[in-house]
């Protein structure tokens, strides 16, 4: 626990900092929250136990906390995506799925103007990703989990838009995770990391492998992580307003060639968006 | 005119999302019967860790079975199929079980050998109404001040605390006989955490062969070296007793408990079951189970068809009076 709590200290305290400077920098910067609710369709196919594509519905759930001027944008945010995936072939197999994910990001806004987007802000990006899958049926492989570190770049497009007689701001997000630490808690056959095994390091009377041990740094070609959203920010009625989005997120790993395991989400999200009061 | 721009662009980054999702899955697979057998086939020819221990030739099972597959027979013939390749492998650790529970395959591993264990007899000419119970563990003191502890399931959660009980209240007997017969195993932990209440010092052990990879050679070994708890730690001598129904985990509390010198194994040959199991599931849901690996111990033994003891012997069946194999464990310890 401690090996999570310290790095995830020492992330909110450099967030922190950053905040802290730009309120000086920026007294005009002005905050806000969102909460965010929907549905999801998810796939997955994990090649180490099946070529077979699982299909299912997710709930997310999600806070986040952010700051955002003129010049910058920048926040936190936690999130829980929890469902259930079943195969098409047959109607035992019943893989739950819960995801919680902790991520911070910061963006400056670039003096680049184009035809699509009225501003554009660019950043990076840090993500702790913790997905948990459970199928009943799979005996000693019955648990499986996934823990990952990712270094994002970020970046986030707005317009104006005209729709449904409306003035509405379109926004467009886009992250691409260059570098992660990750750690697949199966391996090619057996329920152990499999770095442990190629290590030698597996025994049954004192094999412990913590959340951060046996994982490994990993560039873009053996874990993939892509973040996209689309939304729409309806104007708003007294303080708060709407956001409605369509997010997707691709995530592929592969730590034995050939045998990588593909994971996607497609949500459609409601979002309510609560600025800070004004004084 | 620019609201379509947009709309493209957006479109644009959706269908190339999508594209991209596409490449990083491979094609829904087929799930007709010879679908099911193939990828029956691939998963053991992948990931199965003791073809060259057992003797068996899988692309030869191969080319026997196929044949007997096509997308027109039965659930009932397929199943029967892959039950036989299963018991090929003569490994109780190996299955086959479908959607509706049944039982496709599983080798029967006392086949042809002793039971070697008679409740009965224990209860009446050793227990008798003196044990105690605790956790998984039933235990007493026999006469000429031996210990002796009943250990029958390793899928009983052990912890320190009761083995330090356990040998506390022993501490000042001769000796101590660990019955595990008829124990099938369970959570391997477990049996690694009784096994270090009976060494003062690291003892090797051996070291298992994991599958790492989909090649024929792609084994890696995990060396396994016995640490001695910091509890409580027996060191008079101790007997284990064993029969063929000593499988699974029951094997590695055997291989962890082999290379210390005050330790006898007495009984019948042993199960075997060395290696670490993993399980999935086929297209059509069935459930499979299969070793990924194999143990060898420190004497460079194989030890998944079972190994004898260090004192071969068997139960006399009909003289309910004794039990022949306790018996010469105490003469063991006496001596």
């Amino acid at each position: 626990m401690r090996k999570i709590v310290l790095p995830l200290l020492v992330v909110i305290l450099l967030t922190g900092m950053a905040v802290g400077q730009e309120e000086s920098e920026e007294s005009k910067a002005t905050g806000f929250w969102e909460l965010k609710t929907g549905v999801g369709l998810g796939r997955l196919q994990n090649l180490k136990s099946s070529q077979v594509k699982l299909r299912g519905t997710t709930i997310p759930i999600s806070v986040y906390r952010g700051k955002i001027s003129e010049n910058r944008m920048y926040g936190g945010g936690l999130e829980i995506v929890a469902g259930t995936l079943t195969s098409p072939f047959n109607n035992v197999t019943d893989v739950t799925t819960s995801e919680i994910r902790v991520h911070f990001n910061y963006m400056k806004r670039l003096s680049i103007e184009t035809s699509l987007f009225e501003a554009w802000y660019f950043g990076g990006g840090l993500e702790l990703r913790r997905q948990s899958l459970t199928n009943e049926l799979a005996g000693n492989n019955s648990q499986n989990s996934v823990f990952s570190n990712s270094l994002f770049a970020v970046n986030h497009f707005e317009r104006k838009v005209r729709l449904l007689k409306k003035d509405l701001k379109l926004s467009y997000d886009f992250s691409l995770a260059l570098l992660s630490y990750a750690k697949d808690d199966g391996s090619f056959a057996f329920s152990a990391p499999q770095t442990a095994l190629e290590n030698g390091e597996f025994n049954t009377q004192d094999f412990e492998s913590g959340i951060y041990e046996h994982g490994e740094i990993v560039s873009i070609n053996k874990f993939a992580n892509i973040r996209s959203k689309v939304a729409l920010h309806f104007p708003a009625k007294r303080r708060s307003s709407w956001i409605l989005a369509y997010e997707w997120n691709l995530v592929k790993y592969s730590r034995v060639k050939n045998y990588g395991v593909a994971n996607a989400l497609h949500t459609i999200s409601i979002t309510r968006y609560i600025p800070k009061k004004q004084k | 005119m620019k609201n379509k721009s947009i709309v493209f662009a957006l479109s644009m980054i959706l269908f190339l999302g999508l594209a991209c999702e596409d490449l990083a899955f491979d094609p829904q697979p087929k799930s007709n019967n010879v679908a099911v057998y193939e990828e029956f086939w691939r998963v053991f020819n992948e990931k199965y860790a003791m073809f060259d221990f057992k003797g068996v030739d899988w692309q030869n099972v191969y080319n026997q079975t196929r044949p007997l597959v096509d997308n027109t027979i039965s659930q009932d013939s397929l199943i029967i199929v892959l039950g036989e390749m299963v018991l090929s492998l003569r490994d109780g650790h190996t299955s086959l079980i479908n959607t509706e529970g049944q039982i496709g395959a599983v080798f029967d591993v006392e086949a042809g050998f002793p039971v070697n264990l008679n409740g009965d007899i224990i209860q009446a000419q050793y227990l008798k109404g003196n044990e105690k119970v605790l956790g998984g563990f039933t235990y007493t003191i026999l006469p000429d001040n031996i210990g002796y502890i009943i250990f029958r399931d390793f899928l009983v959660e052990i912890t320190d605390e009761q083995i330090d009980q356990i040998l506390t209240e022993l501490k000042d007997t001769q000796g101590i006989i660990i019955d595990v017969r008829g124990n099938g195993g369970g959570d391997p932990f477990g049996a690694g955490k009784l096994a270090s209440h009976f060494t003062t010092q690291e003892v090797y052990a051996g070291y298992e062969r994991f599958k790492t990879g989909p090649g024929k050679n792609d084994f890696v070994n995990s060396d396994f070296t016995l640490k001695p708890t910091t509890g409580v730690v027996y060191t008079k001598p101790v007997t284990v007793l064993t029969n063929r129904l000593c499988y699974s985990a029951t094997t590695t509390f055997l291989y962890l408990m082999d290379p210390i010198p005050h330790v006898t194994f007495v009984g019948g040959r042993t199960g075997g079951g060395s290696g670490s199991v993993a399980g999935g599931q086929l297209i059509n849901g069935w459930q499979y189970s299969l070793s990924v690996s194999e143990f060898i111990d420190a004497r460079n033994r194989h030890l998944d068809d079972g190994i004898d003891p260090d004192i071969l012997i068997n139960l006399n069946e009909n003289d309910p009076s004794k039990d022949e194999i306790i018996e010469r464990a105490i003469e063991v310890i006496k001596n």
